[in-house]
């Protein structure tokens, strides 16, 4: 029997494990697989309610250019997305989503039942990422060759993404299969619009709203206004629900939303201001007499008559319209499940208020986009359109107003027969708009955010904060490197 | 140690001294040349880890810092325009450092006093000493978020607890965190919260000093205060230059709670180096601008530290070492 020296043992060891770590080490450094890639399920259990008369009437099939031995069977229908299928099997499509709450994940999972129901053909493996750093992460994986074909985006995102090169222009294909565009609310087409491009199809809209606690209402003797109200309308009806005084005080009003991108924005629109030129490359809203106006008339809820809180007062606080403080609050409808949850039958839904230039309620949605690195760009295409323009809105409509207006006015509005939002929806498709998204939105919003600061803590008057917002604005669009103008 | 044991280390040291001799006269015997090569591979999985893990992003990042880089688009070679950009045109870099070097001068003095202080205090033979010293150590073990979102709460100008409480004394308490005075030094207030940290290595280093020293001063006379500021301050002047160089590192590093807390705000009051390079990176993507800033704080902190480390001659005393060597 051979025995080995304790000096050669201890050698092989150190030539094994420096092997072996260094094979490790190359390996994770190579080429990696799909992160956390899950198989798309295999058996829908639980297929999609269809209801393909409130599908869209987009009755073409796909026929994609590259590709016509795979282009699906013609099979005209009410919900041609849900139908049609390619009629090879093919490459395998990666569909990249995000992680947002168990509801959110289950509703994606539908979706991927469904679409496996209706193309049998296509295989494809859903891929659920941490929201956190997603784009950044997204951006990465498209410079290694290994970015997924078909990806959740968010509007900051999607200019940013598009003037990269990093999207694949959709509306070739939104003609080629003569989508009607009338079925669709507006912004389904035109929030993901840039240079006349389509980047990205509906995920589910997250339209701006005012809710209103009707016990409150009730209890101070005050009747909830008519779809049609004004601005004086809120202020007067604020002032009439403001009660008590400090720690304890009810307000009438907070602006839960009051973000530049929304709440603001539509503010400034309903005084008639802007806050960009038409190019979307120079901050205007300091030189704008109605901007200032809009944002004074904020400010003045806060600090003149008092009652709407602070953004300071509300940091770090439970929220002060579920803890029954604040009697209206505005915000986006993604929020109305935790206020159904927290209110019950005291929750009422309001139109946005008109102005003196009229009512621009906030309404947009994240998308899915198809990567430009794709190798399969009809499955791909195939995918987005039956998951943001198809079948697949009848599934979301769980977790937001769908896309598709019979889908909105049908089966949506079916689930909340105590909440009168008929008029909240007829506001989005009337005047809903959304908001000018450049390739450096994430860094404007900031550079905007920070000079305001001031203003909301009553150091700095409107005027100057919103003068200051403006140059450090403009000084972000000077910084913006020329490939990124598109 | 046995005295034959003793011997057999003497011996064996003496032996690979002579080796080492030999290899270095004569290019290296066999023996030598194969143990160092056994040695090489054993730490070759750490070598080369640092290579591809620390040296390689290192590099890259300085290759990155002088070219324009937006992530998916290729980089495009600026030279030294970033740097230029940033120390000459680019006024949030200067509002950035500004920021972070006041927190970083008030966080590590106010730091240090405070754990110096803790520590003694849990050095004093008191009942339930275990309790007092997990209860002080405890914040460390918090995470970053869910203290953040309780300080936030806490500093809330209407309805949290600390404005509450200066109410009850009719005093009407600032807006903290939301107004621009005041921010900056609500931040060092919540970062004293993490002092468990150097209090425990503090707290080590008081139970290093020796008893006999103690004894030997009070035979001689001393009182407290003397033996505190004769023996308790120099011995632990080894301990207070690691923290004070830990917490020059570190404070200048700071990003989780202001990220959490702030964003820089109000109206850039708490944009701290980092968090300003992380817009740049992660909202901005202007990697190679970012890489940059990254190289320029290096360079800060490096020499601060050279610096902390270079005047340690001047006040820290180590009991082995005699003075001017």
């Amino acid at each position: 029997m051979s025995s080995t020296s304790r000096r050669t043992f201890l050698r092989l060891t150190a030539l094994l494990g420096a092997a072996g770590c260094s094979s490790a080490i190359l390996a994770a450094c190579g080429a990696t697989p799909p992160p956390t890639a899950t198989a798309a399920p295999a058996a829908p259990t639980t297929a999609p309610a269809a209801a393909p008369t409130q599908a869209p009437a987009a009755t073409s099939t796909p026929a994609p250019a590259a590709a016509p031995t795979q282009a699906p069977a013609a099979t005209p229908t009410s919900a041609p997305a849900a139908t049609a299928a390619p009629a090879a099997p093919s490459a395998e499509v990666r569909w990249a989503q995000s992680s947002l709450g168990e509801a959110r994940d289950a509703v994606q999972d539908q979706m991927a039942q469904g679409f496996q129901k209706a193309f049998p053909n296509v295989k494809f493996t859903v891929e659920r990422r941490p929201y956190d750093q997603y784009f950044v992460k997204l951006q990465t994986e498209f410079v290694a060759g290994a970015a997924p074909d078909v990806s959740l985006m968010e509007r900051n995102w999607s200019v940013p993404g598009a003037a990269r090169g990093m999207l694949l222009d959709l509306m070739p294909f939104v003609t080629q299969d003569k989508i009607n565009r009338d079925d669709y609310f507006a912004e389904v087409f035109s929030s993901y619009t840039w240079h006349g491009k389509y980047w990205g199809t509906y995920l589910y809209g997250i339209g701006e709203a005012y809710f209103a606690n009707k016990a409150l209402f009730d209890k101070a003797g005050v009747k909830l206004p008519a779809a049609n109200w004004t601005l004086e309308d809120l202020l007067s009806i604020s002032k009439s629900l403001t009660t008590g005084d400090g720690p304890g005080k009810q307000y009438g009003l907070d602006f839960g939303y009051n973000a530049i991108w929304a709440g603001d924005a539509t503010l400034i629109r309903n005084f008639g201001g802007k806050i960009l030129n038409e190019q979307g490359d120079k901050a205007i809203w300091a030189d704008d007499p109605k901007s200032i106006a809009a944002i004074q008339w904020m400010v003045d809820t806060m600090y003149k008559s008092k009652v709407a809180p602070t953004p300071q007062s509300t940091q770090g606080q439970p929220n002060l319209f579920i803890s029954k403080r604040v009697a209206i609050e505005e915000n986006g409808s993604f929020t109305m499940s935790q206020k159904i949850a927290g209110l019950k039958d005291d929750l009422a839904v309001l139109t946005t208020p008109t102005g003196a230039a009229g009512n621009f309620p906030f309404n947009a949605s994240s998308s899915w986009a198809v990567l430009s690195s794709t190798k399969v760009k009809d499955q791909a295409w195939e995918l987005a359109k039956y998951i943001g323009l198809g079948a697949g809105q009848e599934i979301v409509l769980k977790m937001g107003i769908p896309g598709i207006k019979k889908l909105a006015y049908g089966p949506y509005l079916q689930q909340f027969p105590n909440l009168n939002l008929q008029p909240v929806l007829e506001n989005f498709e009337k005047h809903g708009t959304y908001y000018v998204f450049t390739p450096d939105s994430d860094a404007w919003w900031n550079a905007a955010s920070q000079a305001l600061g001031p203003m909301w803590s009553g150091e700095k008057s409107v005027p100057d904060a919103m003068r200051a917002a403006q140059d450090a604005v403009n000084a972000v669009f000077a910084q913006r490197p020329p490939e990124l103008n598109g | 140690m046995p005295p034959e044991s003793l011997i057999e280390a003497v011996m064996v040291n003496d032996i690979a001294s002579r080796a080492g001799q030999r290899t270095r006269k004569n290019g290296g015997t066999r023996l030598v040349r194969r143990e160092a090569l056994a040695g090489y591979l054993f730490i070759s999985p750490w070598l080369v880890g640092f290579v591809i893990f620390f040296i390689g992003p290192t590099l890259t990042s300085f290759g990155l810092s002088l070219t324009r880089f937006a992530i998916v688009t290729p980089p495009v070679w600026v030279g030294l325009d970033n740097y230029r950009y940033a120390l000459a045109s680019d006024p949030l870099v200067w509002t950035a450092l500004r920021v972070t070097t006041i927190y970083s001068v008030a966080h590590v003095a106010l730091a240090l006093l405070c754990s110096f202080l803790l520590a003694l205090l849990l050095n004093q033979p008191i009942r339930a000493l275990s309790v007092f010293r997990v209860v002080y150590y405890l914040p460390v073990l918090v995470p970053a978020a869910a203290s953040a979102i309780m300080w936030l709460w806490a500093f809330n100008p209407e309805f949290g607890l600390i404005n509450s409480g200066l109410s009850y004394l009719g005093i009407t308490g600032p807006l903290w965190l939301a107004h621009t005075q005041w921010a900056l030094p609500t931040l060092i207030i919540v970062s004293l919260w993490g002092v468990g940290g150097p209090m425990l290595i503090y707290l080590a280093g008081f139970q290093g000093i020796p008893t006999a020293l103690y004894e030997a001063a009070s035979i001689d006379g001393a009182n407290a205060w003397a033996r505190f500021v004769n023996i308790t301050i120099p011995m632990m002047t080894p301990v207070l230059f690691f923290n004070l160089v830990l917490g020059v590192v570190n404070s200048f590093q700071v990003f989780t709670t202001v990220y959490l807390m702030t964003q820089g705000g109000p109206g850039y009051a708490t944009l701290v180096f980092v968090l300003y390079l992380y817009q740049k990176a992660f909202q901005s993507y202007q990697m190679g601008y970012a890489s940059a800033l990254a190289w320029i704080l290096f360079v800060i902190i490096f020499l601060l530290t050279l610096l902390v480390v270079r005047s340690s001659d001047s006040w820290v005393y180590y009991e082995g070492r005699l003075r001017g060597r």
